[in-house]
């Protein structure tokens, strides 16, 4: 009997997933998620695709068995899943080496992916996510209560409708956020922004240099919000019965205002900034739209 | 209205050939305007001249993966990385008419430029605070960072926030240009027009000072300007090292 178990146990540890050793060619492998529900991801040239499952376990897929990446997979009790993805030594760098990683979580996961060239999309993950792509989009979609995005050159796209806290930073990108409830941080170089929110958002600060924005969103009584571009135009949509008050700048362009006093552009050398200033429906929540070159616009919902 | 600058895009598609006729008379006729566009594309066919001698993709000088395995050991850098690029500097107590504006206006840094800010903070807190040299004194670096104001009451000028910030992003960039070749052409390309659009911003805004050399305004969206330039080398320097 003994030696049946020893037998049997020795045949577990030789075909079980072992974490730490590196995966070449095709993966497909399933580990215990452990108690921390925190899977990072680090890859080079690959993109990482990220959904979730009902179960207390970590899927790992690679299929291109072509493809000259390379899987470490490390766990730990204190940090969860760290895996990291890496072109084979013999591989010739450039983005040819792109390959797609699927991760499969556990749907309270805590996740965190870092890519070079790689897109990074996330489902349906409920624990805090967080994603970045210096080259690629970045994706999310699902009920988390955080998302931080940190792109450079692709687009983001942001469906939280239940996050307190979505903060997106990128250079050229354009960001959409689609999102609710809570509070909301986006600023691009080059980048064109947008905003939409069917529940009422506590707070938005969304500010670009050349991008245009468009901010679109429910908000509460009681919300900050400011919306700055230097360069682009800036456009608000705020519900008819919205309670604020408002403070439209604008220091070349004009203010086209469907809800109170307009103020036409003004060139060069004329006196600084045009400035409007009003409430609507007695005032509550502070918004303020700036745009230093672009128009300022607030609209009525259609 | 005055046009606005043209955007990156449209200025490539332009110079690829890429737009109808009459787009192509919009932009002809707005870059007979605008010196600062003109500029742009004077660069952006520079950009384009060069990457056209370049054959394939981007090759890093070395394995760059030895390093990250090193990060690797320590605990979770990449949601360190992440923190660090979301850190949210708050600035000194906002005053006076700017209240409405302050409420509302949040700081986005990194953590490279913390000792930056913190001086730049100093800075902005006097060009904030303004007649309140109660709170200046509360403030001690204020005093030491403003440069002919030893006693940091006095009025910041636009001058004065270029010599805090210009130093920074010599050495950024200079650091950002050793890594450059690890970068890659497309993103090299379109590093170049954000830091290329920030300069236009930077101009735009020096040029409104230059007629209204007080406005506090001005000197605030001067100082963001160099945050996000700062923010955007600090930026290509860490994906180069990526």
């Amino acid at each position: 009997m003994s030696r049946r178990i020893g037998l049997l146990a020795m045949l577990v540890s030789v075909c079980a997933p072992r974490v730490g050793q590196a995966q070449v060619g095709s993966v497909d492998r399933t580990w215990p998620a452990g108690e921390t529900n925190a899977v990072s991801i680090q890859a080079r040239h690959a993109s990482v695709h990220i959904d979730v499952w009902n179960r207390s376990e970590v899927r790992v897929r690679k299929s291109d068995p072509h493809a000259r990446q390379r899987l470490r997979i490390n766990r730990s009790a204190s940090r969860g899943f760290f895996i990291v993805v890496r072109p084979e030594e013999s591989a010739e760098p450039g983005r040819a080496l792109n390959d797609t990683i699927f991760v499969t979580v556990p749907r309270k996961s805590r996740v965190s992916v870092q890519t070079s060239t790689g897109s990074v999309t996330v489902l349906g993950v409920e624990g805090d996510v967080r994603l970045e792509s210096f080259f690629d989009s970045c994706v999310y979609k699902g009920d988390a209560e955080r998302v931080f995005v940190t792109a450079y050159h692709g687009t983001t796209r942001v469906e939280a409708g239940r996050a307190r806290e979505v903060v997106v930073t990128s250079g050229s990108g354009d960001v959409h956020v689609n999102t609710g409830r809570g509070g909301v941080r986006i600023q691009t170089v080059n980048g064109d922004i947008d905003v939409v929110s069917m529940d009422p958002l506590d707070s938005a600060d969304v500010r670009s240099t050349f991008g245009s924005i468009a901010f679109a969103a429910t908000i509460s009584s009681e919300a900050t919000v400011a919306l700055e571009s230097h360069s682009g135009d800036v456009e608000l949509t705020l519900d008819e019965d919205v309670r604020a008050r408002l403070q439209l700048d604008t220091y070349l362009g004009a203010i086209h205002n469907d809800r109170g006093p307009s103020a036409p552009a003004r060139p060069w050398g004329s006196g600084g900034w045009s400035r409007v200033e009003f409430a609507l429906n007695g005032g509550g929540a502070i918004v303020t739209a700036s745009s230093f070159r672009g128009d300022i616009r607030l609209r009525r919902p259609e | 209205m005055i046009s606005r600058h043209l955007h990156r895009k449209k200025l490539y598609a332009y110079l690829e050939d890429e737009v109808d006729s009459a787009a192509r008379r919009s932009i002809e006729g707005h870059l007979e305007r605008c010196a600062s566009c003109r500029g742009r594309l004077a660069e952006a066919q520079a950009l384009l001249s060069r990457l056209q001698d370049l054959t394939g993709p981007a090759t890093p000088s070395r394995d760059l993966w030895p390093e990250i395995e090193d990060q690797v050991g320590g605990a979770e850098p990449s949601v360190r990385s992440l923190e660090a690029s979301h850190t949210h500097v708050k600035r000194h107590a906002p005053t006076g008419q700017r209240q409405i504006r302050d409420r509302v206006r949040g700081r986005w840094s990194i953590a490279a430029a913390a000792t930056l800010l913190i001086i730049a903070g100093g800075i902005l807190a006097t060009v904030r605070s303004g007649s309140n040299p109660e709170e200046q004194r509360s403030a001690p670096l204020v005093g030491r960072t403003v440069p002919g104001e030893p006693g940091g009451t006095g009025t910041v000028t636009a001058a004065d926030v270029d010599g805090v910030y210009q130093p920074i992003i010599a050495r950024l960039r200079h650091l950002v240009d050793e890594r450059s070749e690890q970068l890659g052409w497309d993103l090299a390309a379109s590093a170049q027009d954000d830091l290329a659009s920030i300069g236009a911003a930077l101009a735009d805004i020096r040029e409104a000072l230059r007629l209204d050399p007080d406005s506090r305004e001005l000197l605030e969206k001067l100082d963001e300007g160099y945050q996000q330039h700062i923010w955007l080398l600090e930026r290509l320097a860490s994906v180069a090292r990526l």
